[in-house]
Order: C-alpha cells, then structure tokens, then sequence
C-alpha cells in the first residue's frame, strides 16, 4: 500500500481529524502507527521570508493554500505543518511525540533562528477563557524557579494541579488561588463543552504550546489556535505601535523582589534563561541601569531594573516581543507573578 | 561618582513627562493634563512663511490645546526662538491630522539649570522637576499638573531610544555605544563603521541631523572606539578597513562574556570619572 502523503490542507485535518477520532485505518494510510497528540507551537516570526529560518533537517513543501506548509525530506516528513499565512504569529501543528517535538521544534528551529521565538504568553492570555460561556478551567501550573540563587540556595517553588469535574479536595482552590497571586502561571489547562458533552480539553503553556488533549473537530481546534494567536499578534502591532510612535518604556512588574547583585551576575555573563547580556551604565543600592543585547536575536536594549520592577526601552527596530520574553521567563525564574504596562495600560493582555 | 550635565537626560526627563510610570508613581504632567501625542522636531511655518521646529510639540485633541517645547542647554537665552514659535501658525497641525486648533501654543523652555529664557513658563527637569514662570501658560490644567509633581524626583526615570545625541561629548559617547559594541559579537554579525554606530545611535533623529553633524559625530565615536578596540579589548575587537569587528578567533564563553561586559564598563567609567572641565560648559545650541 501507498503511504498517503499531505498534499493539500485537507489532506491534513484528514490526519488530525483520525488522530482525534483514533481511527487506525485511516492513520494507516498516512503511515502513522501510534495514537499521536496534537501539538501546536504559537511562533513569533520577525523574519521577512520562510527561506531565512530553514529546518534543521528537511525543508518546507507548500500545501495548496497559501501560507501552508509541511515538513519534507527527512524521517520525520508530513508530522509537522506550518501556518505561516500570518504576518507575524505562524502556528505550526506538530504530530510527533512530545519530547521530540520539542527537541525539534524549540530547541532546533526557534531558539537557533534568529527572527524566530515563542509567543510568550501573559497571564491575562492564559486565562483568556475565564468566564466564557461553555468554557471551564480545568486546572493550573505555577513555577517559580529562584534562579537567580545556586540551586540549594533556591526557594523554588511548583505546582501542577489538574482536576476533573469534581473538586475532591475544596480546601486546594485557596491553596492555589493563594499561589496564584505570587507566582507565574506557567500552563492553564482547557476545556469546552458543545452541548452537554466535551468537545475540546487543552493544556496551553506561557511559551505559546499548547497540547490538545481532547477533541472531536479538526476545524474548531485550528480555530481555538487561530483565536490566541491573532490575539497575541494584535498585541505586538499594538506595542511596535507603541515603540515607532513614542519614547516611553514598557515597565514590567514584580511580585517576587529580585536581589539586583545576582541579577549583575547572570546578565553580565550573559547566562541564564533570560538570554540577556548587559553592562551596567548606573549603579545605586536598589536601582541599576544596563545597556546591552537580548542574545535571542541580537537586538540592543536598554534595561533600568529596581528589587521589584525593570523599565525597558527597545531602541530602532528591536523586537517587541523581548517585553512579554523578558516578563515570562523572569516571571517563571524569578520574579514571580510579572505585568508588562506602558503608561499604566497593560499590554500582551 | 559625577554627574554629567547631558543632552541625553535632558531629553530623557523631557520626553518622560509625557508618560506613566507606575512603579515609579510618576505621571507626567503633559500627559495627565491630556496630551497624549507628540511629536519630534516636526515641520511647520509661522505667518510669514519661516520653517519653524519645536523640539517638541504636543496636542491634546480632545481640549484643542497644544504645546511646543525647546529643550536647551545653550548658554544664553532662547527668548527670541521661543517668541517665534508663539507665532507659528495652528493650521500646520491640520498636516498631522489635527483639525480645529485656532488658539497660539503654549511655549516652554526645559532646562537642567536655570537660564532666564524671557516671558515663557520654564521648567527644569534634573535631579527633580521645577517649574518657573508658569503664569505664562494659558492652559490652566497643564499650569495645575506641572505644580502639583513640582519637586518629583527625576532620576531614575527610563532611558530612551536615542543614545546619541550630535553634541555628544565623549563620556556620553561611550555610554551611548555600550549596547551597540556587545551586538558586534553577534555570531551574525558583519561589523560597523563609525557612521553605522552613528545612524543606530542617534535612531529617529538621525533624519533630523544634517551631514556635517553626523560626520562629526562620527569622527567622535571613532576615537573613542578605537581607544577601546586599543586598549581595553585589543583580543576581543579588531578595526578592519574602518569598520569594527570581532577578531577571526573569537569563540564565545560565560567567561569571555564576563570579561568583555567588564572591559567596556572599565571604558565607559575611565571618562566618567575624569571629566574635562570644558564638558560643563556647552555653547552649542
């Protein structure tokens, strides 16, 4: 038999509608074996062409509509396919396994192409269903990794709690709502009722991943997926707007105070999860001023940061999407529960 | 450590008046009074035909109102430039999409220290916010928000996008290149020249520069750079037909990086801490 191959965006909610509907006969013919999840990745692309952020194995075969493509020429060919219609949020939809996914997705692609990042998800976005009509949350992760500090000196703190439809332990909801209000979401979990029965159940992640636990329709999922994305990409035009038109800074919020002579040792280094590489241009107690590059894509910055906010100024053309990175990644390492305002409007909300 | 009298800052606590800060509690004046808009050095005209710049000019839509500001640090005073733009013609707004504006300007002067800038409101804006003349202003609200942050700390106020300034002088130079410098360790990276480090520098005022500055400035960021690439990163940085580049065995490590964000605060801080004395006097407008 003649493995079927993607060749049109049909023949992909095809698959991903058998992958939901578990049908192993017609996973058979895409040449697919197991019962693989649907993964899809939000991508911020501030590169003018797909050709600028090749894979890392294989190449990007266009599907016949337009901006659509899917993976070829290697082992992994037809698991992977982009939505790149989108000027500056791509979706890409992954079928293979979660590890791999990531090790491909993340580590190869994004974090090595310059142009290419996470949509990096605030906390408003996370909880962008809250209160919906036939939408219920079904649980939430918080990390707070103190990574600043050498490991045993940390005061880490995480927590992944997922329920169902009963809540066997009421005394949790407090719990967590407490831990809420001091620590970074890290992943909201989903889901959507379409009548009396669930139609969709999702876990999304602040790195703009969302892992699709349940579903019954290929076109509402590409939907839910579209709906965040536009979202998040009304929010960088909003804040390049912003950064094109005015001289303000975007200001990021602290919950967790920050002790600023670690935060000098990781960015001088230019280490760390924040990917940020800085000299120190001002120095007070409690107050520092840095200038310097955020080495994910090699656009300068320009940092003042206090224990319990940063002020951050994007000269030229520089990505705005460092404001919700920086936010994010602070949040989940160090500074707990983070908001990116400008002049006291929240923005990535 | 001494502070220098700056363009930058003068530009920076200036520009910030017309934002929010709230982990500062700082709202700007100008922008709680309702102007939300402002522009750099637009083009506009008086009566008489004559190109007319104000440093800064703002509008308040809603009220009709609109302000143009002169931001100094010249030695004598601006009374006659400020008395001009008194005159500049309201239907130039109509260029930049507002309609309806019949009323004259307010016009101030923002200073880091005092000079008499004639019958115009005059505010001073380092270390904190002073507000001088204000009876000169005929927008009642702007006069209430100004008086009411009178005294308001302005130091620790966020930096802007321009890092260059074409009176920079050197100390302000080698600050003002210090995010520039690390992006030549860009793996990507194919190097700048003087005139590279200029354009991104001086950012959206760059348009605004005539060449002859800008070649000047650029003279005076190439000294300064090759002090550095000289003496504080000569195994680092190399200059390579004018332009300046990492050298052909540069291997990046947390520890290369430590050394070189400290070698370049060694350069930033040498002429922080010995600063001529003819850096304090500006006579340039």
């Amino acid at each position: 038999m003649t493995m079927k191959r993607i060749r049109t965006l049909s023949d992909f909610k095809e698959k991903v509608q058998a992958v939901f509907e578990n049908d192993d006969e017609r996973l058979e013919l895409y040449g697919v074996t197991t019962h693989p999840q649907l993964k899809a990745y939000l991508i911020e692309a501030n590169c003018r062409k797909l050709d600028d952020v090749p894979l890392p194995t294989g190449t990007w075969k266009t599907l016949d509509s337009g901006g659509w493509y899917v993976n070829d020429g290697d082992s992994m060919q037809d698991m992977l396919v982009l939505d790149a219609s989108s000027e500056r949020v791509w979706k890409l939809y992954s079928l293979l396994e979660i590890a791999e996914s990531d090790t491909v997705v993340i580590d190869n692609w994004i974090r090595t192409r310059k142009g290419l990042d996470h949509c990096w998800l605030s906390r408003e976005q996370l909880l962008h269903w809250e209160g919906k009509a036939q939408w219920e949350q079904r649980g939430l992760g918080l990390r707070f990794e103190d990574g600043l500090y050498p490991d045993d000196e940390a005061g880490k703190f995480s927590v992944k709690a997922w329920h169902g439809a009963n809540r066997y332990i009421p005394e949790l909801g407090s719990l967590l709502e407490a831990a809420k209000k001091s620590f970074a979401i890290h992943s909201v979990r989903w889901q959507k009722r379409n009548g009396g029965s669930v139609s969709f159940v999702a876990e999304w992640y602040s790195n703009g991943k969302v892992t699709v636990n349940r579903a019954e329709d290929v076109d509402q999922v590409l939907s839910i997926v579209t709906e965040m994305a536009l979202r998040y990409e009304n929010a960088l035009f909003h804040a390049t707007s912003l950064r094109d038109t005015k001289w303000g800074a975007f200001e990021i919020g602290f919950n967790q105070k920050i002790d600023l002579d670690l935060f000098d040792d990781v960015v001088t280094k230019g280490k760390g999860d924040m990917k940020l590489w800085l000299v120190e241009v001002e120095n007070e107690p409690d107050f520092r001023r840095y200038k310097g590059v955020d080495t994910h894509n090699w656009d300068r910055i320009l940092l003042d940061i206090a224990p319990d906010f940063a002020l951050l100024t994007i000269p030229q053309s520089g990505c705005v999407n460092a404001a919700p990175r920086i936010a994010t990644i602070q949040g989940e390492d160090n500074a707990g529960k983070t908001t990116v305002l400008f002049d006291g409007v929240e923005l990535f909300a | 450590m001494p502070k220098l009298p700056s363009r930058i800052i003068l530009w920076r606590n200036t520009v910030q008046l017309f934002h929010r800060y709230n982990a500062l509690n700082f709202v700007g004046p100008f922008l709680d009074a309702g102007y939300r808009d402002y522009r750099v050095e637009p083009y506009m005209e008086d009566n008489e035909g004559d190109e007319k710049s104000p440093d800064i000019l703002s509008v308040d839509a809603t009220r009709k109102r609109w302000v143009e500001l002169e931001l100094t640090m010249f030695s004598e005073s601006k009374h006659t430039k400020l008395d001009a733009y008194s005159r500049i013609n309201p239907a130039f707004l109509g260029n930049y999409g507002y309609q309806g504006f019949t009323a004259k300007a307010d016009v101030l002067s923002s200073r880091l220290s005092y000079l008499d800038d004639g019958p115009h409101c005059q505010i001073l804006v380092d270390p904190v916010l002073k507000v001088l003349k204000e009876e000169h202003l005929d927008d009642e609200l702007l006069r209430k928000k100004l008086i009411s942050v009178q005294g308001i700390d302005m130091r620790r106020l966020p930096e802007i996008p321009i890092t260059l300034h074409p009176e920079s002088k050197s100390s302000e130079i080698r600050r003002g290149l210090v995010d520039q410098v690390l992006q030549l360790f860009d793996p990507n990276s194919k190097g700048k020249t003087p005139e590279d480090f200029v354009r991104e520098g001086l950012e959206r005022l760059y348009s605004k520069v005539g060449p002859k500055k800008r070649n000047l400035l650029a003279e005076n960021v190439k000294k300064e750079l090759d002090d550095l690439v000289k003496t504080y990163l000569p195994d680092n940085l190399r200059i390579v037909d004018g332009t300046y580049t990492v050298v052909e065995n540069y291997k990046q490590h947390h520890k290369t990086t430590e050394s070189i964000a400290k070698s370049v605060k060694k350069w930033v801080d040498a002429k922080r801490l010995s600063i001529p004395l003819e850096e304090f006097h500006d006579k340039t407008e």
